[in-house]
């Protein structure tokens, strides 16, 4: 059996000998004794492609989720300092100020203010309440942030609401 | 079976390229996925360790601003308040945020002298969890 291919890209000649070298060679890695000789060969076959295909997808995946992360993750970073900053900015300096002045025997305060500043000391920007990815781990970054922005307001307005004598004093 | 010898190695080698491709294409869906969640939390803890840095010195400022009658003190913590208020909010490339945050950590320095107020450190916190 001669297999000659010849076409005007001169690529690929497979001689007959070339052929019977590797059925040779092949068959010796066989048991002689076995007469399930082409099955056997088959089988092995099959499992070294799979051995194969499946390393493939593995490296191929490892550096799709590799480039992926490197493409959005400074965006992220982005939009989460800004988001977190400002939430942490805003109750922090409201908290403060209230300490100061809850502490400061300058200061006059009626038994309102002083409970208001009371609970403006434990306001703690950590907290995991404010923290709205934490609820949202599903949800696109925008819309995360969104909410996160949301919520800095909300925060915002209900310390006005329920502070009204703090913002008083602070002219806020 | 009359199919061309190159066509059947080029099948061969494709489905290697197809595979890859496939996988990968995958693979980088869920990396974006992650990638997103996880520079946001980390960008959100970051900011939230700068704002906390500013909010309490902006805090002291205001507080002190109540409780001074000295003109120069006051004159001192309204620039300090100023360079707060003018701090990018931003995580912005053109702007010298470190240098930024140095400066409104030496001008409190100084109003901490003024006011004679305690130790209290404004060290970065260096803890990122959330």
């Amino acid at each position: 059996m001669l297999i000659v291919y010849r076409n005007q890209n001169k690529r690929v000649v497979l001689s007959a000998f070339v052929y019977f070298i590797i059925k040779e060679k092949l068959t010796k890695l066989m048991d002689p004794h076995d007469e399930n000789d082409h099955n056997s060969f088959q089988e092995i076959a099959n499992t070294n492609l799979s051995k194969i295909s499946k390393n493939i997808q593995n490296i191929g995946y490892t550096d799709g989720i590799t480039d992926g992360r490197e493409s959005v993750f400074q965006n992220g970073f982005d939009q989460g300092y800004c988001d977190g900053l400002r939430l942490s900015f805003e109750i922090q300096k409201f908290k403060k100020t209230a300490e100061i002045l809850l502490n400061s025997s300058k200061i006059e305060k009626s038994d309102e203010l002083r409970k208001e500043l009371e609970d403006l000391s434990s306001l703690s920007p950590r907290d995991q309440k404010h923290f709205k990815m934490l609820d949202n781990m599903n949800k696109p970054i925008t819309e995360v942030s969104e909410l996160q922005n949301s919520h800095t307001s909300d925060v915002l307005r209900v310390l006005k609401e329920n502070y009204p004598n703090l913002y008083d004093v602070i002219g806020v | 079976m009359n199919r061309d010898i190159n066509d059947i190695f080029d099948d061969i080698a494709l489905t290697e390229e197809k595979i890859s491709k496939e996988s990968y294409e995958e693979g980088f869906k869920t990396g974006v996925d992650e990638g997103n969640l996880e520079g946001y939390k980390l960008g959100y803890a970051q900011g939230v360790n700068v704002g906390e840095e500013l909010g309490d010195i902006y805090g002291i400022c205001e507080a002190h601003l109540l409780l001074t009658k000295a003109e120069k003190v006051k004159k001192t913590l309204k620039q300090l308040q100023e360079s707060i208020d003018s701090f990018p909010r931003t995580n912005d490339p053109e702007a010298d945020i470190v240098g930024d945050l140095e400066h409104i950590r030496s001008q409190f320095k100084k109003v901490k002298a003024m006011l004679r107020l305690g130790g209290e450190s404004h060290e970065p916190k260096k803890d990122l969890s959330f």
